[in-house]
């Protein structure tokens, strides 16, 4: 153990995405997270540190991570609990990630586990005779909608182009067993969808859902000895919203700046990532996000989704399994998920959805105006 | 707005003026930097653009164009508005941004850039003997 040491993701873990009506957050997370740790092959007595994200919801507020922790073994270790809305296990991992490159613990598990209820969801909370919440301005389809209509404006962006982020999703999560979609639809059928807040329809927008996800991080030493394969989490930043007098404080957060101190703690830049997962609560979740992250010019996401170039045979394969928007939003599990299915591309272990020639990878996961960005290499 | 009995009081979680006379604009009550100028919806404390500690009050210019907006078709649990419906972010006129409802026009009117001008919006809801008024934009500009 030493300062300084890379970062290795040696484990990962889901427990599916979907509804589970008879299981509980315990059951979920304590699945996801052994196995993480049957896929990293330690024992948790092995594990340094526990972080836990997760939103809230259903079920008790206080103390979830102890418990889960505690029922996957007791040895004492420091358990912390981490709430950054739908980024919360993201920023979890980058906590660990810290705290391994301090050289303070040589391993940290980070399970990330919500249960749902059905609906819209709502920003803030729920002040029932507020002006947000009877003049019915509280509706989170409707800020994706604005960046949307915002992005239409500027640039000539087409509904039918956020449309195909909805088909290209759920073609990919067809081949993801731990998806809670896994149908295909058309561009016509997710066009013809219920209209939610113009230009979304119901299925641009992603469902809520029950899961959990697990990822074992450890010291490139401590990996050494447990792999020959290793995927380096090579660098992270986040990032909260920047003031500005001439744009609106629309959006997840930059994206673009924290990207761009990703990218240079890495050492590489966008033309060298090869496979991405991007937070798309809602469709324009892609586009947008395709253009922070310096794949393609400011305006032009539109089309080059609309040509194929985020399909896992395009240019810039982005979400292979599917997304929040097919593979499922349970917000606590969803980073996690996210690291999982590029952990598992850069692995050669994506199956039919595997990208070819996968060597680095990253994931952008957004709550409510905070962002993270990790980037993985091989 | 439509007259009705009991005083007009602003809905709870918004700041604006309710004029006595009709013919006089209501207003945001926003804070104002006195160290650089910049004005922001609400109360804050604290400046975001140069950090300046100690905000004046204000009142907002009721004048703005939207910014961005978006139709919405399914009512939300709780709001006393039915779809269809517009949001809208408006940049008001002298700098601050705020989202609002957008009345007055078809909702399929509504574009980005259009100016807007705001007015009161009655709720149909009484709170202690008062008339809950709220706030919206309309198309309009100085002139109207
Ligand atoms: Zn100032």
């Amino acid at each position: 153990m030493s300062i300084g040491e890379d970062v290795v993701v040696l484990g990962v873990g889901l427990h599916p995405f979907g509804r589970f009506p008879t299981k509980s957050l315990d059951d979920l997370a304590r699945e996801a997270g052994l196995a993480a740790l049957d896929d990293a092959g330690i024992e948790f007595n092995q594990v340094e540190a526990g972080y836990l994200g997760r939103v809230g919801g259903t079920g008790p507020p206080v103390g979830v991570g102890m418990r889960i922790f505690g029922e996957l073994g007791q040895h004492g270790i420091p358990i912390t609990n981490i709430e950054l809305a739908c980024g919360s296990s993201s920023r979890s991992l980058m906590l660990a990630a810290d705290a391994i490159r301090a050289g303070s613990v040589e391993t940290a598990m980070v399970i990330g586990a919500e249960k749902m209820e059905r609906g819209m969801l709502r920003v803030g909370g729920v002040d029932s005779d507020g002006y947000a919440s009877l003049m019915g301005l509280n509706v989170m389809p409707a800020a994706y909608a604005m960046m949307a209509q915002r992005h239409m404006s500027e640039f000539g962006t087409k509904p039918e182009h956020f449309a195909q982020v909805s088909v290209k999703s759920h073609r990919n999560a067809m081949h993801n067993p731990n998806a809670q979609y896994r149908v295909a639809i058309t561009l016509e059928e997710v066009l013809a969808s219920r209209m939610v807040c113009e230009p979304l329809t119901l299925y641009q927008c992603c469902p809520t859902s029950d899961g959990a996800s697990a990822v074992i991080l450890a010291s490139a030493s401590f990996a050494r000895r447990h792999t020959n394969t290793p995927v380096h989490l090579r660098a992270w930043a986040g990032g909260s919203p920047v003031y500005s007098r001439e744009r609106s404080p629309q959006g997840e957060g930059p994206t673009g700046l924290v990207a761009r101190r990703a990218y240079q703690k890495a050492g590489i830049g966008p033309e060298d990532v090869r496979v991405t997962q991007v937070h798309d609560a809602f469709t324009p979740g892609e586009i947008l996000t395709i253009e922070e992250l310096g794949y393609v010019k400011p305006g032009e996401g539109g089309p080059f989704v609309w040509e194929g170039g985020t399909e896992i045979t395009g240019r810039c394969p982005v979400n292979t399994d599917g997304g929040l928007l097919s593979r499922g939003h349970p917000m606590g599990a969803t980073g996690g998920a996210m690291v999982t299915e590029v952990v598992r591309q850069l692995r050669g272990q994506a199956g039919p959805r595997q990208v070819a020639g996968a060597r680095a990878g990253l994931v952008q996961n957004a709550g409510i105006g905070g962002v993270n960005v990790l980037i993985f290499n091989t | 707005m439509t007259a009705g009995a009991g005083t007009p009081v602003a809905i709870k979680g918004a700041a604006f003026t309710i004029p006595a006379d009709p013919a006089e604009r209501p207003q945001l009550r926003g804070s104002a930097c006195p160290s650089c100028g910049a004005r922001f919806a609400g109360q804050r404390a604290i400046c975001l653009g140069c950090g300046h500690r100690g905000l004046d009050e204000c009142l907002l210019s009721p004048l703005g164009v939207v910014w961005t907006f978006t139709i919405v078709h399914q009512k939300p649990p709780g709001a006393i508005l039915e779809p269809p419906y517009v949001i809208a972010q408006i940049r008001l006129q002298d700098g601050p941004f705020t989202q609002s409802i957008v009345t007055g026009c078809s909702v399929t009117d509504v574009r980005v850039g259009m100016p807007v001008v705001m007015t009161l919006y009655d709720t149909d809801r009484m709170s202690d003997g008062d008339r809950v008024v709220a706030f919206a934009f309309r198309p309009g500009t100085d002139a109207t």
